[in-house]
This record gives structure tokens, C-alpha cells and sequence, in this order.
């Protein structure tokens, strides 16, 4: 790592770019925009600076203009001081577009804070509190000579009082703890032997930050590796002391802004806000040359030539990136098949064709194939990082899709990993077990696209699928899905009713009350629950019936005949309760326009006049006559869903 | 910078100055000091410092940092380690 943000575009006109952005004051919205944008670039100390103070002048311009959702509170409690470090932390987070209000506390007061329950920074509520400690101040200062036992007794009470630490703060708070390690400076004693020295001042720090590296993930504690970015930067340049001797100062103000984009994106991690799919360039990005032009003998890749390495080397990261789970796409100027060309027949290749989850190679323009990528891949634009040599496409995506992290790839490929590892866009907490089967998803999701792109016939393409659909009443397993999806679902939902999941539970006792939860599978894999269906049991006009309260669907199985087929499942059902009619209400919002005509496509006549007691002024009744009633033809075998019991289903 | 005199030192430091205090029409004279500018505090004064160092490619020492009374002593110790270098 440098001390900059390579990663990132320099700003020539920053100074000029910056007072255009107040053009925009009275639109915040917009203003804030323009802000975000700058900060995407490789700014100095004193740019930061510069960029932070407009930003506190928008905040106070609009004090009310703030979606919770982009809103953090930030605790940073430390032995040296860290006011000088803010402007960078903002700015970090402005990046990515989050409004970070930092909480500093008295100087080296932490211990006193963290143990009062009612000290400024519980009143503050952060939602995550960083803590840091500075080599003087781990209380591991001992002469040379001291034994190995006592060094040993006194980094065992150290360790557990930073411990205590976190216990008290898990007591009195709920905010996230993050831990940093204590950068450990590059002085030695005897020299390299300090190495195998157990009580050589340098060890003793060393294995402070590995007791609390260790005990962190028990505690629920994610860590800061500041030693690890210290290191990468180069331990001369990060342990510049005149800043501690003259201020107190443990991070120079000159790495402030790498500093600060460094507890940005674990603050972005933290919110779920990382990046999830590479998007790569082929020529001269993942080999030398131009496989259109010059062959698959004529491309340079592989051992024996030291640009062939390196691309090789290059190949090799974001191959480890995907095992960890970071999806892979490809997007190209070429003919597709001469692009496929290497993956297929280049014995020097190590990504093949089975770990791009979307292969997307024409002559259209990038921007319309890179948001062809999003949506094939079912992911928001914004998780998107694009990687070309070529800086008129790196160019192009940023004016046109400035939501995609476009990477300043240095114009030398043996910089091409340095560049992709430093820039941070793949942050994560943790590695979750998650993260390999999320990948698959993705997978299964862009060939099930691709497969439609495919079959010209629709009809073929869903008969090719092979779904089975299981249903069933919701149970006490699939009960937090169930409410996730009553809470959460937007778009493909009839009526909207949001329900508790204590509410949900109740419904299981309720004889009168019809509950389906549905789950799909298809070839590509299990799309997990994907449908809920509550409907009531009533009479009226002394006719048994049966209205349905609440319909919803997930949208990544829209087109699938998933509603058809469910409609045949409840429409048996409700039969066997005795209904000679099914009852449905659409209730618009801002969202669920797609479900205006849901039943009325179902086969359902309208309700006239609508029945008074109902929602809204817009919304509209449908029936379904149950005696004449044809089971509708789909591609979807039905499966009854496997009642799991459980133990405590038994007692609930 | 090649090795410079005292006007274009001014000419070179007049935009950090006016970068770091946020303030467009700053105008750099010998005896400027802390008490003059407004958002001259310790915490702008470091930074002004190190993006001076950043800019010019100097490195100031303890003494130094700890030391200048005013813009002049500045400029006098910046001309004494680019005639150094």
C-alpha cells in the first residue's frame, strides 16, 4: 500500500469542482451527490479537509434532510489523539455515501467512559465504537531483563482488561465494538534476534495483538488491523513520532486520509454496504494483447514472460477473490466466442469459463452492457466494481453510472493486485459459510437469464427449468423467514400487511386462518421461500368463502408461473374447507403497481361495487367462483411440504 | 522547485495557506502569525505543515515545527533546505 488513494482518479480541478458543487444548494439531494463524487477521488490532507467542511455546511444547511438508513454514529476512543483523523473518517464515509457523526470523548479517558453508564459516550449512542491504543499506553512497558513469567502475568492482565472493556461496553450498549490492533514500532534491541526474544518489547506487542485478535470473535469484537496497515504502508513512514511528540499524534496526518478510508469501509462492512461482483475487462486486463487481433498463440500469458505472469498473477487474485465469495463478470468489447476463446483453449488460463457468474461479450457500449450485468445477476448497480486498462471506458462507466466503483488500474499489470487489494471494495466483517453459497446463487440466477436469452420460446424455457414447488402451512421453523418476507416484500405484494412474527405465531393457532408458505426449486438450485398466503375462512351471504388477506411473492421468481400454480394449491384448499368462492383485495402503494391485474390474470372477476369496508378509496376487490373453477396449466410440479418436527414444536 | 527565492517560496505556499484555512484571499506577509488568521489553530498549523512538507518535499524537524512565530521564520527555515537540497 501507499500513502494515498491510488485506487482512486486524481482530482486536477478539485478546488474548481468543489465550488461548483454549491450550484447545487438548494437541492440537497442533489448537493450531497456532487459531494459523494469528489470524495471518489485520490484527495490529500488537505483536499479532505477542504471537502469535510463543505459537507458540515450542507449537514447544517439541511439538518432534516437525513434518511436514517445513511446515517451512522461513530464512538473513536483512543490513548493519543484523533481529532486531526475526523475530516478523513467522514470523508471516507461520504465516499460511500454515509453521514458519519463522530464521538471522540476527553483525551485518554476511554476507561473512565466505558466503565460509567451514564458518560458522554453512552448519552452519544453510537452505533459503533472503535477502540485504539497506542504501543505506549498497553501498559507492556518493562525493562528488557524483566522474566518471561512476569512479561507472560502482565500481557495476561492486559489482554483481559481490554477484554473487560468490551464486556462492559456489551453491557451498556449495543453498538458494534471494533478493536484495533497496537501498531507495533520498528525499533529493535539486539536486532534480528529480537525475534526470537519472547520478552524483546516488539514480541511483547505481538502477541498482545494476537491474544486480542483471538478473543475478539468469541466476544462479538470485530478488529482494525492498524498493524497490518501500518506495515503495508511501510512502518518508517507510519511511525513518523515528531507528530506524537509534538500533539500526541499516533497516525501522521499526512496518512490521515488512507486512515480514514480504512475505518470507512469497515464501517461500510458493518452496514452491508460492500461490493459483491467484480466486473473485468479481458484484453489487457486479464492477458497482454488483444485476442481479436492477435490469437490465442499471440496473447501474452503465462510463465516464461514477465508481463505473462503477471496477468497470470492478477488472474489468480480475483480467482481467490470469488472462492471467498466475490462474484466474477466479464464484460468485453469482442466477438463473444473470440472472447470465450481463451477460457476454452488457453492452457495458461486459470479463471475458466465456470467462474464468471455473467459472461457478457458484444460491440454494444460498456455502460449498457455493465447495467446488463446488474440485472442479469440480480444485484443493484451499486455493487458493482469495474476493472479496464482502458481509462475512456473507465471514464464512460463513472459519467454514466457514477453508483459503479470504477478501480484507476496502474498502466503496469504487475500493480494490478496491489491495486484491487488496497482499494478495499470487498470489505467484509467475516467469512460466512454464506458467502461461497451466495456466489452459487448468483450463479444459477445468471444461467437461468442466460437460458432465457437462450429459448426463443418461453413456454420451452420454463418447461426447462424443471421446478417442483413445495407448499404448506407456515410452521415454527419457517416462521422468521415468513415474517421477513411479510415485512419486507415491497412490490409483489397484493395488500401489503406487515405482521409481527409473535403476530405470525398466533396464526398457527387460528383454525380459522389458512396459511401457505411456498418454497422453489428449479435445476440451478433452491430459491429458498419464496411465496406467502394468508387467507380467512368466512361466510357470506350464508355461503362459506374464503378472502385472502395477505398475497406476496418474491420478484426473483416473477415469470415462473410460481402465483398460477400456488392459485391451484389454495383453490384446493379452500375446497376442502368447504368455500365456493376465494375473495382478494389489491390495495396499491407507491410500490406494488406489478400486482394491479394479479387477479384478474388469475382469472378472477372484478367485485361490484367493491365491498365498503374496505381500504382504500383505489382499492380493488376480486372473486373467484370455486365451482367453476379449471386447475390452470404450468410447468411447476407441486410437491406437500415435509412437516419438520422439531422438539420445540411440540411445545409451542 | 528549483532552488528558490524568497518571493517564490510566497508564490508556492500562498495556496496551502489559503487551502487550509478556507480562506480564498488570505495574503502571506513576514509577520502573519497564528493570531491574525482566525482558523489558525494547532490542528490547521500541523496541517499546514505537512502539506508543505508534502509540496515542497522537505521534512521539518521537531525544533521547527515547534518553534516558528511567524510566516517569515517559516519561509526562512523552507529557504534553508531547499538551498540544501
Amino acid at each position: 500500500m501507499t500513502n494515498n488513494l491510488y485506487w482512486l482518479p486524481k482530482s486536477p480541478e478539485f478546488e474548481k469542482a468543489l465550488k461548483e458543487s454549491t450550484h447545487f444548494r438548494g437541492d440537497p439531494e442533489k448537493n450531497i451527490k456532487a459531494l459523494s463524487l469528489l470524495a471518489n477521488h485520490d484527495l490529500d490532507l488537505v483536499s479532505t479537509a477542504t471537502l469535510d467542511r463543505q459537507l458540515q455546511q450542507w449537514r447544517k444547511d439541511t439538518p432534516e434532510f437525513e434518511p436514517k438508513t445513511r446515517h451512522l454514529k461513530l464512538a473513536l476512543l483512543s490513548s493519543a489523539t484523533v481529532d486531526h483523523l475526523i475530516a478523513s473518517i467522514r470523508v471516507g464515509c461520504l465516499r460511500r455515501e454515509i453521514l458519519v457523526d463522530v464521538y471522540t470523548g476527553a483525551f485518554n479517558q476511554y476507561r473512565q467512559e466505558i466503565f460509567n453508564p451514564s458518560s458522554g459516550l453512552y448519552r452519544f449512542q453510537p452505533d459503533v465504537i472503535v477502540l485504539m491504543r497506542h504501543a505506549q499506553d498497553a501498559g507492556l512497558k518493562m525493562p528488557p531483563t524483566t522474566p518471561i513469567e512476569m512479561a507472560r502475568r502482565t500481557l495476561d492482565q492486559q489482554v483481559n482488561e481490554t477484554v473487560s472493556l468490551w464486556q462492559a461496553i456489551a453491557r451498556e450498549s449495543g453498538a458494534v465494538i471494533v478493536q484495533s490492533t497496537i501498531v507495533i514500532p520498528p525499533e529493535v534491541l539486539l536486532g534480528h534476534a529480537d525475534a526470537i526474544w519472547p520478552a524483546a518489547p516488539a514480541n511483547l506487542l505481538r502477541v498482545f495483538n494476537e491474544a486480542l485478535k483471538q478473543k475478539a470473535p468469541e466476544n462479538k469484537v470485530l478488529v482494525f488491523d492498524q498493524d497490518w496497515l501500518a506495515s503495508s504502508v511501510g512502518k518508517r513512514l507510519w511511525c513518523d513520532t515528531r507528530w506524537w511528540h509534538h500533539a500526541k499524534q499516533d497516525v501522521p496526518p499526512g496518512l490521515g486520509p488512507l486512515w480514514g478510508d480504512h475505518v470507512a469501509r469497515i464501517l461500510a462492512a458493518i452496514r452491508g454496504n460492500s461490493k459483491k461482483c467484480l466486473v473485468l475487462d479481458l484484453d489487457n486486463t486479464l492477458w497482454g494483447g488483444v485476442i481479436g487481433d492477435d490469437g490465442l498463440d499471440g496473447i501474452v500469458l503465462g510463465q516464461g514472460n514477465g508481463a505473462g505472469e503477471a496477468y497470470q498473477s492478477f488472474q489468480m487474485y480475483t480467482r481467490e477473490l470469488r472462492q471467498r465469495g466475490v462474484i466474477l463478470a466479464v464484460c468485453s468489447k469482442n466477438e463473444a466466442a473470440t472472447a470465450r476463446l481463451p477460457f476454452e483453449k488457453h492452457p495458461e488460463m486459470v479463471l475458466k469459463l465456470d467462474d464468471i457468474s455473467c459472461f457478457v461479450a458484444n460491440w454494444q457500449d460498456k455502460a449498457t452492457n455493465v447495467r446488463r450485468i446488474a440485472s442479469e445477476l440480480n444485484i443493484g448497480l451499486d455493487s458493482l466494481v469495474f476493472v479496464d486498462d482502458n481509462p475512456a471506458e473507465r471514464e464512460l462507466i463513472r459519467q454514466s453510472i457514477p453508483e459503479v466503483a470504477v478501480l484507476e488500474l496502474p498502466e503496469d499489470p504487475a500493480a494490478f493486485t496491489a491495486a484491487l487489494s488496497d482499494s478495499g471494495y470487498f470489505e467484509a466483517i467475516r467469512l460466512t459459510p454464506d458467502d461461497r453459497l451466495r456466489t452459487e446463487q448468483y450463479v444459477a440466477n445468471a444461467k437461468r437469464t442466460q437460458l432465457a436469452d437462450q429459448m426463443t420460446n418461453l413456454d420451452d424455457f420454463l418447461k426447462s427449468l424443471q421446478m417442483t414447488v413445495e407448499a404448506g402451512p407456515f410452521d415454527e421453523t419457517s416462521l422468521p423467514r415468513v415474517a421477513q418476507l411479510i415485512n419486507k416484500s415491497k412490490q409483489y405484494n397484493l395488500t401489503t400487511r406487515r405482521y409481527t412474527e409473535a403476530q405470525v405465531r398466533l396464526m398457527l393457532q387460528s383454525p380459522d386462518l389458512l396459511t401457505l408458505q411456498a418454497r422453489l426449486q428449479d435445476r440451478f438450485g433452491d430459491n429458498g421461500l419464496i411465496s406467502v398466503i394468508i387467507a380467512r375462512q368466512i361466510t357470506e351471504s350464508q355461503q362459506p368463502a374464503m378472502v385472502i388477506d395477505t398475497w406476496l411473492m418474491s420478484c426473483r421468481v416473477l415469470g415462473r408461473q410460481v402465483e398460477q400454480q400456488l392459485l391451484n394449491v389454495l383453490v384446493g384448499l379452500a375446497r376442502a374447507r368447504g368455500a365456493v368462492y376465494l375473495r382478494g383485495d389489491y390495495i396499491p402503494t407507491a410500490k406494488n403497481g406489478m400486482v394491479a391485474d394479479h387477479y384478474p390474470r388469475l382469472g378472477f372477476e372484478p367485485v361490484t361495487p367493491a365491498p365498503k369496508s374496505k381500504q382504500t378509496a383505489d382499492s380493488t376487490s376480486w372473486i373467484l367462483d370455486l365451482r367453476r373453477f379449471d386447475r390452470i396449466k404450468t410447468h411447476i410440479q407441486v410437491k406437500a411440504m415435509e412437516r419438520v418436527t422439531r422438539n420445540d414444536d411440540a411445545t409451542s | 522547485m528549483p532552488p528558490a527565492d524568497r518571493d517564490a517560496v510566497y508564490k508556492e505556499i500562498t495556496p496551502i495557506f489559503r487551502s487550509v484555512f478556507g480562506n480564498e484571499t488570505l495574503q502571506l506577509s513576514y509577520q502573519l502569525s497564528a493570531k491574525d488568521v482566525a482558523q489558525w489553530d494547532s490542528l490547521s498549523y500541523i496541517n499546514l505543515i505537512v502539506a508543505i512538507e508534502m509540496r515542497l518535499g522537505i521534512k521539518f524537524g521537531m525544533g521547527e515545527i515547534a518553534g516558528l512565530a511567524n510566516v517569515g521564520e517559516l519561509v526562512d527555515v523552507i529557504l534553508k533546505k531547499l538551498r540544501k537540497t
